[in-house]
């Protein structure tokens, strides 16, 4: 073998291959001097589609809460800019006289979103639960009511939670608004406007368009900064999340309880159903859904919630929906209470030959 | 890079050297020396390369200005005079070996003729042996770094991540962190027994092919030369 150093010009190859690769490993030195490190992955921003009942449980609450709220309302720290209008079912339902026996007191939850374009229901929320409070103002003068409205004090401050924020702008309590009207007699509220419209007529500069609130102005006299948060937005304020609802978690209906349920909804139904004639040897099955308060009373009106190419279908399905505007409010026993959540939305499927046979 | 900064850079921290020394240097010994085995192979190897690459190209160049000059139609005698003093190689060394055979037979005292014929046979395939065994030198250095160098390679990888986990059992420290360097440090080995191996087994089926290709040649110049030969000893036979 030849020694390396010699270099020969028939057989370069020793000297030209050494050469070469001294320069690879130069190169490979230069450019592996640092192994470049991996790129830190992005966070994935995980999206949960939100069920009606996971809100539902969601609103359940703290055991430590000062009182229970008849109707859930998820929290809103400040009104939406955008309203989210749904179509109301409700504003057809002023012109439809509505079931005899339905009480007053509840009022559909629908009729909240037809009333706030009326000044004077707005500030006269309707209460179940009387909770005269001390105020810093003096009470508004309350209108006539009548029998079963209870006299209370229109607004209901709450006192700072422990839940809120520590600043002390956040905490103070902001009374909510509750637009919630009830049905009243025409003369009723013409009576009642001419007292409102002497009030507003003083408290109005504070707020021109929102709802006017007599404790607004104690806390715009307290705090003028702006607040830390911006807040949730929603359709209406409402600062007591915390509160909860005693149907919050949404217990469900057993098998056994819901055909004992539909059974018993279907007697009732029976009683009030005329079908159509021939629509025993019908084929069609409207299936109602109808929307239901606590009290059995309906929430909306009932639809149809399916549809045949049957001749007989929409005549049956007519009488199946007067049927069920003739049965409002239905008896529901009270140990379904609990379990309102699970009923609230209920099909029922008239057909003819299990309801007449 | 000189060595005092790289036992500086090495020694403190083990997983902090990736550069292409630090890896080497932070090495077993046993890697190190199949590396460096492997880097000797790869230079050895591309010198095989080149010296083979310029050798084949000279000696077809040559042929083909041989066989220019043979078939022009120059005597043979001519031809020989010019060639026979200087060293030739390829179809030159055939023809001249041949050529000197014949002219020995011929100036002798005795005129040995009856088997001249066999004589120039044996000389030709004697001289094509020697000249194809010139071409096929150190083909097979290259056979066997092709062929070896991935294993070398692969062993050092082997004793590599063996010594890490080694190392991991003894520190009790199994995150990726402490155990990539040395298994990339592993890994190196058989990349360089791989950058070693593929060129050389590439290098060995071409230049084989092309050795072979020449021996053709130079077989087919001999049976073509001993043709010419044995006619002009049977012509000076018959004379």
């Amino acid at each position: 073998m030849r020694l390396p150093i010699r270099f020969s010009r028939q057989e370069p190859g020793l000297v030209v291959s050494g050469i070469g690769h001294a320069a690879i490993l130069v190169a490979g030195l230069v450019a592996f001097a640092s192994a470049p490190p991996f790129q830190d992955h992005e966070e994935a921003v995980a999206v949960d589609v939100v069920s009606e009942s996971d809100l539902r449980a969601m609103t359940k609450g703290e055991r430590t809460a000062k009182e229970v709220k008849p109707e859930p309302k998820p929290r809103a720290d400040k009104l939406a800019e955008v309203a989210e209008e749904k179509p109301a079912p409700a504003d057809s339902k002023r012109d439809v006289p509505t079931p005899p026996a339905r009480r007053e007191v509840q009022a559909p939850q629908e009729d909240k979103q037809a009333a706030p374009p009326q000044p004077p229901q707005r500030p006269e929320p309707p209460k179940q639960e009387a909770k005269a409070e001390p105020k810093p103002e003096p009470p508004r003068p309350d209108p006539p009511k009548e029998a079963e409205a209870k006299p209370e004090p229109p607004k209901r401050p709450e006192p700072p939670k422990p839940e809120e924020k520590p600043e002390p702008r956040k905490a103070e309590p902001k009374p909510e608004p509750r637009p919630e009207p009830k049905r009243e007699d025409i003369a009723k509220l013409l009576e009642r406007e001419k007292q409102e419209e002497a009030k507003k007529a003083a408290a109005k500069p504070v707020e021109p368009e929102r709802k006017f609130n007599p404790a607004d102005i104690a806390k715009l006299l307290e705090s003028k900064d702006k607040a830390q948060s911006t807040g949730s937005t929603g359709r209406e304020v409402n600062r007591t999340a915390s509160l909860g609802t005693p149907t919050g978690n949404a217990p469900k209906l057993s098998l056994s309880q819901r055909d004992a349920l539909g059974n018993l909804l279907k007697e009732q139904l029976a009683s009030c159903w005329s079908p159509p004639m021939g629509a025993a040897n019908a084929n069609a099955k409207p299936q109602v859904r109808m929307k239901l308060n606590q009290d059995g009373s309906l929430m909306a009106e009932p639809v149809v919630a399916n549809s045949s190419g049957d001749p007989a279908f929409r005549t049956l399905a007519d009488s199946a929906l007067r049927a069920v505007r003739r049965c409002a409010p239905f008896r529901i026993p009270p140990q379904y209470m609990p379990y309102y959540a699970d009923w609230r939305d209920w099909n029922v499927t008239f057909d003819p030959k299990e309801f007449l046979g | 890079m000189n060595p005092a900064d790289v036992a500086q850079s090495a020694l403190p921290a083990v997983g902090s050297e990736i550069s292409l020394w630090g890896m080497f240097w932070q090495a077993h010994l046993v890697v190190k020396l199949v590396m460096l085995g492997l880097i000797g192979a790869s230079v050895w190897c591309w010198a095989i390369i080149i010296d083979k690459t310029l050798l084949f190209s000279r000696s077809r160049r040559a042929m083909d200005r041989f066989e220019e000059v043979f078939w022009s139609g120059q005597s043979l005698e001519e031809l020989y005079r010019s060639l026979a003093n200087r060293p030739a190689s390829g179809m030159a060394a055939v023809f001249v070996a041949a050529m000197r055979e014949w002219k020995r037979s011929f100036e002798g005292a005795g005129r040995s003729v009856a088997s001249l014929s066999q004589r120039i046979d044996k000389v030709l395939d004697v001289t094509i042996q020697r000249e194809v065994e010139r071409l096929e030198s150190k083909l097979l250095v290259l056979a066997t770094i092709g062929a070896s160098s991935p294993f070398i390679g692969l062993f050092g990888t082997v004793w590599g991540i063996m010594t890490s986990f080694r190392s991991i059992a003894a520190s009790k420290n199994t995150s990726l962190a402490v155990v990539a360097p040395g298994i990339a440090e592993a890994l190196f080995a058989t990349a360089i027994g791989l950058f070693a191996a593929i060129p050389a087994v590439i290098a060995y089926n071409k230049l084989q092919a092309d050795a072979a290709k020449q021996q053709a040649r130079l077989e087919g110049f001999a049976d073509e030369f001993s043709a010419i030969l044995s006619r002009q000893i049977d012509e000076r036979i018959a004379a």
